[in-house]
């Protein structure tokens, strides 16, 4: 600044800063305004959706509770429903023509030639059961003597009430649609691939992370993180036609696929996402509590356990939880490798069938707006509540507990 | 009734299937009536000596329920719930796949899927002499577990897709029923 | 001078091929406050840490020479670098006490160590903290996570926690950097008290506190050591004249 500026008079200096005009007016600021709109609006459209998704799954199983499921809604309409009786696909017949009703039926070109075409035409009532290939001496002794043995005489029951029941079937005369086994099944399978992989998965990150020489590091990391991108129908084939032999030959179990071979393949998609972030959060413990460790006379495996460890716990928790996501809504391995039995039992070695294996089974075949249509959606609203939930536990009162244990108050 | 049977589309068997039960090529039990079977897969029988072979559990190997040979099996064979401990698999070929490698499993499913696997002779009553799923017998239908295999198309085919139809049904077409394992309807 | 501590001979370090230490030679005595000065990157925390070879920890480096301490040089095949690093304790210049409990940092060292009687750990972290001067600060909160103190009693934590494994030397590389003045000079008078006991050496910027807390100081240049001798010698007649335009503040 030359000596004259000094000089000027007071009045012009002072606005000539410029600087008292911007604190007393707001100044307005497009860029920073839309930057943070759109980002405000972006974060809540992915909640919205989110929202969107359950309320979408819940509709659809709201059914169940208004009442019996209509059965107006299959695409028959009406004015065929009259005709349902004989309703049937229009048979082809090379070269020839449809005639007459019985010809409609595709039975036509049956090659029994002994068996007569309306016989087989018209559907023969054995108590509920409409045998369509079987002629008529067939149906003598077997079907008729033990009719009466099989057919149930209980009542149908009303959906929401056989929800609570042990039993899981869904096509049936009787239908059936306990949840209990489903969730038996999800939390065994759950539980068992968590206990498997969480200490593999931590352990191999405790050892990239501390032990490992960098070169071996920089071989180890990249090859468990792309087992992360491996497809679980991958995985679950494996599973299917290895695995489940192997296990069988160590512990010699009755039903070769069960929650233990199916627990191990959901692991082992779990192990890398577990592993990836503990690793993470493992290098991220400050490099002092290493140094502070070791200048205290302490060996690295008692750094590792006793400092690094701890240390990334909150990390690790959240490897864990996401690990557990990941296993409780796993669909083809539990589909391929559980051998999908809807049990209830205690023995990690019985076949089980989870929440998510039934809904990927089933959903392709099942009837739109049907009973078994909305418990397959009500299973889908239960997996987001328990995953909600699972996730809101751990984070506000569990993880705090364990971390207080471990770090102090 | 002609818009009906238009909305109802067109249906031509065209191969016969027959539905086999597979056992573990270990497995010394050789036949089993339907009674049997029935009572196998709801669970009355759980062990292989009711039914002649060694004192063994046995382990059901069935299809998922939206599947066609389930509820097929179910309403022909099973005529009640399957049991609970019956694993339900995601296709025929891991059903088969199951059974190969579990000495004291049974499964259902196509008789063109059976590879490494035995097929047991089925009968239909006590009565009666147990019989294979062979072209032979299913065209004299003594084999007591066949259905049709369908094609389905809107209206009744023309052109290009009536030739197809016309030579899929023709004894060269059913030869290929036959080669790749199904049997032929005529 | 009085008995001898630590022997340092010809002692080089190389960071890859940079050569980071250049023949350093000297005697540390004991029971006694040496001092380490010098402008930043002149080689004094590098060769503090080859006191208690913490320098392992860095990839690609390689020393030259000896270092004997109570006569035996710990860069020898068969020394138990887990022992020596007991017996040479460190302290750091930030503050690293662990994501634990005052409690669990203190009886961290001890725990290692095999001991599980609860009764010999209280007394052993009561002992530390009053060594330590901040026993009456933190005795009501032992249990409250380390990381809830305020800077400079993190710190004294710290040496605490060094205290509890019982060392013979004590390292501290620039343990008052991040510290206000009167965490500072609560850690001074406690290095005053510590003397008593333990063979201290510390690095520091503050020229006030080498001439405050020390009885030696060794001035470091570019990797060599330019002069060793009693702090009062060092800061009112030095013998180089490095050393002097350094004190006085005309680099550095």
């Amino acid at each position: 600044m030359k000596q004259e500026d000094y000089d000027t008079d007071k009045k012009e200096f002072k606005s000539g800063t410029g600087l008292s005009l911007s604190i007393v007016e707001k100044q307005f600021r497009f860029s920073d305004w839309f930057a943070e709109k759109l980002i405000k609006s972006v974060s809540f459209f992915s909640i919205a959706f989110v929202i969107l998704i359950f309320l979408f799954v819940f509709r659809e199983s709201l059914p169940l509770f208004k009442g019996k499921a209509d059965p107006e809604k299959t695409e028959i309409t009406g004015d065929e429903l009259s005709h349902s009786g004989d309703l049937r696909p229009e048979a082809y017949i090379p070269g020839g023509e449809v005639q007459s009703g019985e010809e409609l039926s595709p039975e036509v070109y049956s090659p029994y030639e002994e068996a007569p075409e309306t016989e087989v035409l018209q559907p023969e009532t054995y108590g509920d059961v409409i045998p369509e290939t079987y002629s008529a001496e067939e149906q003598t002794g077997y079907f008729s003597a033990s009719d009466a043995y099989y057919v149930t005489d209980e009542e149908v029951d009303d959906p929401v009430r056989t929800l609570f029941s042990k039993d899981w079937q869904p096509v049936s005369d009787n239908p059936r649609y306990g949840l209990l086994p489903l969730f038996v099944g999800t939390l065994k399978v759950t539980l068992l691939a968590i206990l498997f992989a969480a200490p593999l998965a931590i352990m191999a990150a405790l050892y990239t992370a501390m032990f490992a020489p960098r070169r071996m590091k920089e071989i180890i990391k990249p090859v468990i993180e792309l087992l992360a991108g491996f497809p679980s129908v991958v995985i679950g084939f494996f599973a299917l036609m290895v695995l489940a032999s192997f296990f069988q030959q160590i512990f010699g179990y009755a039903s070769r696929l069960n929650a233990f071979v199916g627990a191990i393949a959901m692991g082992l998609a779990a192990i890398p996402i577990i592993y990836t972030l503990t690793e993470d959060a493992l290098t991220a413990v400050p490099k002092t509590y290493v140094e502070a460790s070791l200048g205290l006379g302490a060996s690295i495996r008692q750094t590792a356990f006793s400092v690094i460890l701890p240390a990334a716990t909150p990390g690790i928790f959240a490897a864990v939880i996401l690990g557990l996501g990941r296993v409780f809504g796993e669909t083809m391995i539990a589909l391929m490798a559980t051998g999908n039995a809807a049990l209830i039992s205690a023995n990690p070695f019985d076949s089980v069938r989870t929440l998510s294996a039934t809904i990927g089974a089933e959903m392709a075949e099942v009837v739109f707006g049907d009973t078994h249509y909305s418990v397959l959606f009500l299973i889908g609203s239960l997996l987001f509540i328990f995953t909600f939930a699972l996730n809101a536990v751990a984070e506000f009162y569990f993880k705090n507990k364990v971390i207080r244990r471990i770090q102090g108050k | 009734m002609q818009k009906l049977i238009t909305l109802l589309g067109v249906e031509i068997p065209c191969a016969n299937d027959g539905i086999t039960v597979y056992m573990h090529e270990s497995n010394p039990v050789k036949e089993l009536s339907l009674k049997q079977l029935s009572d196998i897969y709801t669970a009355r029988i759980t062990n292989r000596k009711e039914v002649g072979g060694p004192d063994a559990k046995i382990t059901l190997y069935g299809r998922e329920n939206s599947s066609g040979t389930y509820v097929f099996f179910k309403e022909n064979v099973v005529k009640a719930d399957y049991a609970a401990s019956c694993q339900t698999l995601p296709g025929t070929a891991a059903v088969v796949n199951a059974v190969k490698k579990d000495k004291f499993g049974i499964g259902y499913g196509g008789a063109a899927y059976a590879e490494g696997v035995k097929h047991c002779m089925v009968k239909r009553d006590d009565n009666n002499t147990a019989y294979h799923p062979t072209e032979e017998n299913i065209a004299k239908n003594l084999y007591s577990i066949t259905r049709y295999l369908y094609m389905y198309m809107r209206n009744r085919p023309t052109g290009d897709v009536k030739k197809f139809v016309d030579w899929a049904l023709s004894s060269e077409g059913q030869k290929v029923v036959a080669g790749v394992g199904y049997f032929p309807v005529r | 001078m009085k008995d001898s501590k630590v022997n340092v001979k010809d002692l080089s370090f190389y960071y890859g091929t940079n050569r980071a230490l250049k023949d350093i030679s000297m005697v540390i005595p004991e029971k006694q406050v040496t001092a380490f000065i010098g402008p930043s990157g002149c080689g004094k925390s590098t060769f503090l840490r080859t006191l208690n070879r913490m320098n392992d920890l860095i990839d690609n480096t390689r020393i030259e020479g000896e270092v004997m301490i109570d006569g035996v040089n710990i860069y020898d095949n068969n020394v138990d670098v887990v022992n020596l690093r007991k017996k040479v304790g460190m302290i750091f210049q930030k503050s690293n006490p662990f994501a634990k409990s005052i409690y669990d940092n203190i009886a961290y060292g001890p725990r290692i160590n095999g001991m599980k009687n609860n009764n010999e750990l209280d007394e052993i972290v009561e002992i530390s903290l009053k060594q330590a001067a901040i026993w009456d600060e933190v005795k009501d909160r032992l249990k409250m996570s380390a990381l809830s103190l305020s800077g400079g009693q993190q710190q004294r934590v710290c040496i605490a926690r060094t205290l509890a494994v019982n060392p013979e030397i004590i390292l501290m590389d620039e343990p008052a950097s991040a510290l206000d003045p009167i965490s500072t000079s609560k850690i001074e008078e406690l290095i005053h008290e510590l003397k008593k006991v333990y063979t201290i050496i510390i690095v520091t910027h503050n020229m006030q506190q080498a001439a405050r807390t020390s009885d030696y100081t060794a001035f470091f240049y570019l990797g060599e050591l330019v002069e060793m001798d009693k702090t009062k010698t060092i800061f009112t007649n030095p013998g180089k004249k490095q050393t002097e335009d350094y004190i006085s503040g005309r680099f550095g």
